[in-house]
């Protein structure tokens, strides 16, 4: 998922579990989209229009274990 | 209306008596019972349609559950999109055969569509994609299919229900406290208010300046607009206040579908307070499946704008609506985009310090670029619209245009009901806040703990504004044709 991220955001080095995405990393709506589509493809699940609750995507590690419980209930 | 209300309380006494004396397991039976008794003497004409799509959709649920459909992912994929366009088909043939079948109208001919029929095709739909998606499994039980689709308070304006949420309860409907008893009735008693008492009155004001909107300009075309916002919302929220109580005396519970949406701070922030269910089933129906088909920046902002028309097609079969729904697609798309530079404006005007006029700023502005799409959706060509919005916004000389209201209250509408309509939206919207999460709900978490002498005076008063000021001549929400 960091490879996509970092695909996403080529100025950025690193990243870090607590980052926010929308008030760190600037997304904005559509460009969260773009990256769900991408999460998704690559890792052959489906995010759930209620996976999106900003509560669940407000940190890249909250983001990460949202894939990760897909993953496991794929 | 009353021969109506009477009916209505029958039936909704017969099933609530009936729940009580059944044993668990043949309860769904009189929710069915009820819910068929209710539509056929709401709708003669095409109270079919439910049970119709009830039988065509448990029949695809099975096949798609099926050996041959497991075994064939292609064959799984047509019958899915079988079942769904059957499903639409009664749906697209009454509300949108006019549309197309000429250049396309630009305002919404007034078609008469089968009650409700909207809801139901979409929750009928939502049971397919959530059994093709292997969300749940194809209930094989046909009785909980159809109850599913018809269950009787929520069938006719929503709030949508998915399976995996209302079919579980519908099979063991959980045992009915005084609390929930209670609850249920004062939301009822809210709904019933927020139409009769209030929208209603709201509608006949908004109706008469968009009837002719010709003889109107200034300052009523824009309260028009606001108070057509309010009307579609005290409308809406009051049935599904409705809904939900009715559900919660039967021991069912429906989730809400508003969140006091008036507070929204941004375009982004009112949809995801205004009817919450169908934004939900666009969302994970319409919108995400274009997603997936066009996955860049540039195919996502069109999937907004082709998702928000829908949105728009759905309110009327017309050009204005889908106008309605564009523009406020492409508001979406702006607030999403230029948020990084309006955060950053804050931060240098260091307005960040003063949170509360930041918040007081983006809900008033939020509230005025809202009214925009409602203009476009309430004017009856292109070129009104322009003029309406100009009119509406363009401050001039004879702005407040005060001769249009005497002109309107010469018609025989009472000025002081129209001012007493203002008054209670004004009330009926404070309460909403305090019992909002806006406000942690600190009314809702604290009303049952005052004394009885507290809220009895209480009930009194609303109940004496109901007698005075509903108007239930005819029991009909502006929903039910949709």
């Amino acid at each position: 998922m960091q490879e996509l991220v970092l695909k996403q955001n080529p100025g950025l080095k690193e990243l870090r579990p607590e980052q926010r995405l929308f008030s760190d990393l600037h997304y904005d709506s559509l460009k969260i989209m773009e990256l769900i589509i991408s999460i998704e493809n690559t890792f052959g699940i489906e995010i759930r229009g209620d996976d999106l609750a900003r509560s669940n995507i407000e940190t890249l590690a909250g983001l990460a274990s949202l894939v990760e419980e897909r993953i496991k209930n794929r | 209306m009353i021969a109506e209300l009477y009916k209505f309380v029958l039936i909704f006494g017969f099933t609530f008596l009936a729940l009580q004396l059944l044993p668990s397991s043949f309860r769904w039976t009189a929710l069915l019972f009820s819910s068929y008794w209710l539509f056929i003497n709401c709708d003669p004409g095409y109270w079919w349609l439910v049970p119709a799509l009830s039988l065509l959709i448990y029949v695809t649920g099975l096949l798609l559950a099926g050996s041959h459909c497991t075994e064939n992912q292609k064959l799984r994929r047509c019958v899915f999109f079988a079942g769904v366009f059957l499903t639409l088909t009664p749906l697209l043939g009454f509300k949108y055969s006019a549309f197309l079948a000429q250049d396309g109208l630009w305002s919404a001919r007034k078609i008469i569509l089968p009650l409700g029929i909207s809801f139901y095709t979409f929750q009928a739909v939502a049971y397919l994609n959530d059994v093709y998606k292997k969300r749940i499994t194809a209930y094989r039980h046909p009785g909980m299919v159809a109850l599913y689709v018809a269950f009787f308070p929520h069938l006719l304006a929503g709030p949508i229900v998915r399976a995996e949420d209302l079919i579980p309860q519908l099979m063991n409907p959980k045992k009915v406290t005084l609390d929930d008893g209670l609850s249920g009735t004062r939301l009822i008693f809210f709904g019933l208010f927020k139409k009769f008492a209030v929208s209603t009155h709201l509608e006949i004001f908004a109706n008469t300046i968009h009837a002719s909107p010709e003889f109107f300009h200034g300052f009523p075309l824009l309260l028009a607009a606001v108070l057509f916002r309010y009307q579609l919302y005290f409308d809406l929220s009051g049935y599904s206040d409705i809904a939900v109580g009715a559900s919660r005396i039967f021991g069912i519970t429906l989730p809400k579908n508003f969140n006091n949406p008036f507070a929204s701070t941004s375009p982004g922030d009112h949809w995801r307070r205004w009817h919450l269910t169908l934004v939900s089933w666009f969302r994970d129906l319409v919108y995400m499946p274009l997603c997936r088909l066009m996955p860049s920046r540039s195919g996502i902002a069109a999937a907004v704008l082709l998702t928000l028309a829908c949105v728009g097609l759905w309110h009327g079969a017309s050009w204005n609506w889908i106008l309605f729904g564009l523009i406020n697609g492409v508001f979406l798309i702006i607030d999403s985009v230029s948020k990084p530079w309006r955060v950053r404006l804050v931060s240098r005007l260091h307005i960040e310090r003063y949170p509360g006029v930041l918040k007081v700023f983006s809900v008033v502005t939020t509230f005025i670029l809202m009214l925009i799409p409602v203009i476009a959706g309430r004017s009856d060509t292109p070129a009104r619209f322009l003029s309406n919005l100009q009119s509406a916004f363009l401050i001039r000389r004879d702005y407040l245009n005060l001769s249009a209201f005497e002109a309107y209250f010469n018609t025989g509408e009472s000025s002081f009901l129209f001012f007493s309509a203002i008054a209670l939206t004004v009330g009926v919207e404070m309460l909403n806040y305090l019992l909002s999460d806006e406000s942690e709900g600190s009314l809702r978490k604290n009303w049952l703990e005052y004394s009885l002498a507290v809220r009895a005076p209480i009930y009194a008063v609303a109940a004496l504004l109901f007698i005075a000021f509903g108007n239930m001549e005819k029991f009909h929400f502006y929903y039910f044709d949709f």
